[in-house]
């Protein structure tokens, strides 16, 4: 800079106001002063002092001390170049530093001599601080982004990526340099969807979000890398934005590995899919079981969902009877008349004893193994059987249990050796129990039908009490009396006569009824009304009871329902007879278009329906046929008024 | 004097058929009929008949209770079990229960003159098989008051057939003694019935069984 000497008075005021209130500092000094000479009072103000205290103080006392080395180089720069800005610190009066930047300009005459120096100095301490800040961010953010697991990439506008982090190389089984520069339309990419269809570039999250500006999250992508391994990846993306309206500049992608939850959540969907084809199975078993009762085919049915979820060579069903086990069903490879009717002894050291005396499930690896207590097979001295158990290895039984009680076994066998598991076992359990309840189940049947069968004998019995033999009594009676009539009052023979063939009659018809219900037949060959007409013949003729019938023609209806409402007139007629102390009964079967209706009245002493009564145990019983059949049930009575059972089907 | 009897049946053409049989004999009077246990007791009582024929299967109560009942209630009043099953249980039950006898509902109808002409006479009667099954059956308290000697020889006459008139005959005393001594017997052994004092008296030795019957 030169000093212009035109300078005009006013111009000169207005460097010196400029001087004077100059945010930053500004010193003068002549150019071979070495201490200060004129500067400004920002320049005081920023070392902590005042313009006299600074006065004739050595310039180098401004800056901190080891900046000071430096000033005669600048000095020395500044006069030979004119000008230079540097950067450098000074001192406050307090002994703080704070960074400056230093401006000076050499003024000199027209012969080039240095006269004198304008120094600016401005305080950059929140400069530098910014500048701080930022580079630290920045490094931050680098060391973040290095050491994060997530791949990161940044494409730009062009969809061409410029950023990527070790772990993006490192999921994407590629260098920085080979994926810098790539576009997600790459052909070199190699990707699917999680169905397998091929996941083309243009659709791929970067390129959607570039497009849309929509951030998306946890796209999965499947990739092959280079060495053709897949890697399934969980990308999420979000788009830069210099201002709300413009289309995003880029777009940073992250993206995790989930190749190993994947497998992870496959082998449990897996493992899920097995468990809820078990529970199926158990399921579908456990409703047959309940809904059957033909042990035979029971057995044979939970033996083939066992197979659904245990792969077994052979399966069988061995059932305690006394001391052995009988094996009643068998599916497998030997011919199931071999297999049924095998009896192992409880007292043999066989699987089946370890079952009986542990009650728990027993997996033997091979029964051909060494332990002594094996000798499932060595008691077996037919070839041609030993034959046929030489394939299995495995074998495990799991105990049938009821109440506590070992009722059976079911036994597993395979052909390789070490096949069964404690897992195994498990899932046998359940059908093993299953098992049980069907067997049970059968029992309980069984029983159930031999004691209805022993009850329907019962009541023949008492039936033929009630009727027959009484009849045959009165007989025996009216005969002998008429005997002795015979020898002392031939004239009076009518009396006993006629008791005696009324007798007999009421015999025949008695006899007719009983011998129909020994016919389960009767009832589909003669008809409802046949067989309902040959009770009340019977009941006139045991009680001597008036009884008026009506019935219409023989309805059309199932067997099922015929038997229901037969034994509902049954049971009816014994309550008149038992109970009701009639002397007349009327029974009515009737149908109209859509309704049967059968009806029994008596005009006996009736009873409080509300109340306990004699005969409510039959009342029970005609109720429930009716219920079974889908009828309505009612009974009218009170006492003294007689009673009325009415039964109405619905066709 | 005609012997009172009530016909306890369920079935009406039984009781008509007895009724009918039992007064061509003039000494037998038919006196009431019951169609259930709960009236063959009650009519007991109203009527005081020498003699219940007693079915044992009945509606409303059966036979075997009625017979216990009347037998505690109205000890002068004797009942024969009439069953058309003879099946051990209502045998028992009916003799337990303090029947003097049982019968068969079979075609040997004179046997029911016989059977009930011998109750009213005080006359127990039954077959020795019977008797023999029925020892183990009828309960006795273990240690009964000791019975005097002219008990214990009325109860050895019971138990060989004798009726009250035999017994009165033999021993030289009135029939009315002879009663009265068997009740004497009947409350020491604390039981109800004449049939079971001679079960006890064959239990204990004090008659044995008929030999070749045993």
């Amino acid at each position: 800079m030169s000093v212009d000497e035109n300078s005009t008075g006013n111009e000169w005021l207005q460097w010196i106001q400029a001087f004077e209130h100059a945010e930053w500092g500004i010193v003068i000094n002549r150019a071979d002063v070495t201490t200060l000479e004129i500067m400004n009072a920002a320049f005081a103000r920023m070392h902590g002092c005042s313009i006299g205290e600074l006065r004739g103080q050595p310039i180098e006392s401004v800056f901190a001390p080891e900046e000071r080395a430096n000033l005669p180089d600048w000095i020395e720069e500044a006069h030979r170049k004119g000008h230079i800005s540097i950067e450098s610190r000074h001192l406050r009066k307090d002994g703080s530093v704070f960074p400056v930047s230093i401006d000076v300009t050499a003024v000199k005459d027209k012969q080039g001599k240095v006269l004198y120096r304008v120094v600016n100095v401005q305080d950059i301490s929140q400069r530098k601080a910014a500048e701080n800040a930022l580079r630290d961010s920045e490094q931050r953010s680098a060391a973040i982004i290095a050491t994060l697991t997530e791949g990161i990439v940044f494409h730009n506008a062009d969809g061409m990526i410029t950023l990527c982090n070790a772990a993006a190389e490192r999921i994407l089984g590629l260098s920085v340099d080979q994926i810098l520069g790539r576009t997600s339309i790459d052909p070199r990419w190699r990707t699917i969807h999680e169905d397998g269809s091929p996941f083309p570039g243009e659709t791929h999250p970067a390129m959607v979000t570039l497009q849309t500006g929509t951030s998306l999250s946890n796209v999965v992508m499947g990739i092959y890398k280079p060495d053709d391994s897949l890697t399934w990846i969980s990308i999420s993306t979000h788009a830069l934005f210099f201002s709300e309206n413009d289309k995003p500049y880029g777009v940073v992608v992250s993206f995790t590995d989930i190749t190993n939850q994947k497998s992870m959540y496959e082998l449990l969907e897996q493992r899920v899919a097995v468990r809820t084809r078990e529970l199926k199975a158990i399921l579908e078993v456990s409703q047959i079981v309940s809904s059957n009762l033909e042990l035979g085919s029971l057995l044979t049915i939970i033996l083939e969902q066992l197979k659904q979820v245990i792969d077994y060579t052979g399966a069988g069903i061995a059932k305690l009877d006394g001391d052995d086990f009988v094996i009643v069903e068998y599916l497998g490879p030997i011919s199931r008349e071999i297999m049924l009717g095998f009896r192992a002894s409880v007292n043999q050291d066989t699987g089946y004893r370890k079952v009986a005396e542990s009650k728990q499930p027993v997996i033997i690896d091979d029964i051909w193994g060494n332990e002594p207590w094996l000798n499932m097979l060595r008691n077996i001295t037919d070839k041609e059987m030993l034959a046929k158990f030489q394939d299995i290895h495995s074998w495990m039984g799991i105990p049938l249990i009821s109440h506590d009680q070992l009722i059976g076994v079911l036994r597993l066998d395979h052909h390789e050796p070490g096949h069964f598991t404690s897992a195994h076992a498990d899932l046998g359990l359940a059908f093993a129990n299953q098992a049980a309840i069907a067997i049970e189940n059968a029992r309980f049947h069984e029983q159930a039908q031999r004691f209805a069968a022993f009850q329907e004998r019962q009541r023949l019995a008492r039936e033929l009490h009630d009727s027959v033999s009484q009849a045959l009594y009165g007989i025996a009676l009216g005969a002998r009396t008429a005997q002795m009539r015979l020898e002392t009052e031939p004239e009076k023979l009518a009396e006993p006569l006629d008791y005696i063939l009324s007798l007999a009659e009421a015999g025949v018809s008695e006899m007719r009824a009983l011998i129909f219900e020994l016919r389960p037949e009767s009832l589909q060959n003669e008809g409802l009304v046949a067989a309902i007409a040959k009770q009340s013949d019977a009941l006139h003729a045991r009680y001597n009871l008036q009884v008026i019938t009506d019935f219409g023609p023989e309805p059309d209806i199932s067997l099922d329902w015929k038997e229901a409402l037969y034994r509902v007139t049954q049971e009816a007629m014994q309550n008149i007879a038992r109970h009701a102390h009639a002397t007349k009964a009327e029974v009515r079967l009737h149908q109209n278009d859509s309704c049967l209706v059968l009806e029994i009245r008596d005009n006996g002493m009736g009873f409080d329906p509300g109340r306990e009564h004699p005969g409510h145990l039959g009342l029970q019983s005609m109720q429930e046929r009716v219920a079974q059949i889908g009828g309505t049930f009612a009974v009218v009575s009170q006492p003294g008024m007689g009673t009325t059972i009415s039964v109405s089907l619905l066709l | 004097m005609s012997i009172c009897i009530l016909i306890a049946d369920d079935h009406a053409v039984v009781r008509q058929g007895l009724r009918m049989f039992l007064e061509m004999d003039a000494d037998f009077e038919v006196v009431g009929e019951a169609e259930n246990g709960e009236d063959a007791v009650r009519l007991a009582g109203e009527l005081q008949p020498d003699i219940v024929l007693m079915d044992l299967i009945m509606p409303v109560m059966d036979g075997i209770t009625a017979t216990s009942r009347i037998r505690r209630q109205y000890p002068d009043v004797e009942v024969i079990a009439l069953t058309s099953v003879l099946d051990d249980g209502s045998i028992f039950g009916a003799i337990r229960a303090g029947a003097i006898g049982y019968l068969l509902k079979d075609t040997k109808a004179d046997n029911l003159i016989y059977a009930v002409k011998s109750a009213v006479a005080g006359q127990v009667q039954f077959s020795p098989q019977v008797a023999k099954r029925l020892l183990k059956e009828v309960d006795f308290p273990e240690a009964p008051e000791p019975l005097t000697d002219r008990e214990s020889d009325i109860l050895r006459m019971l138990a060989s057939g004798y009726s009250n008139k035999g017994i009165a005959q033999d021993l030289n005393i009135g029939e009315k003694t002879v009663k009265t001594h068997v009740s004497s017997i009947l409350s020491k052994l604390g039981v109800t019935s004449r049939t079971q004092a001679v079960i006890y008296a064959l239990r204990t030795g004090l008659v044995m069984l008929p030999p070749g019957q045993s």
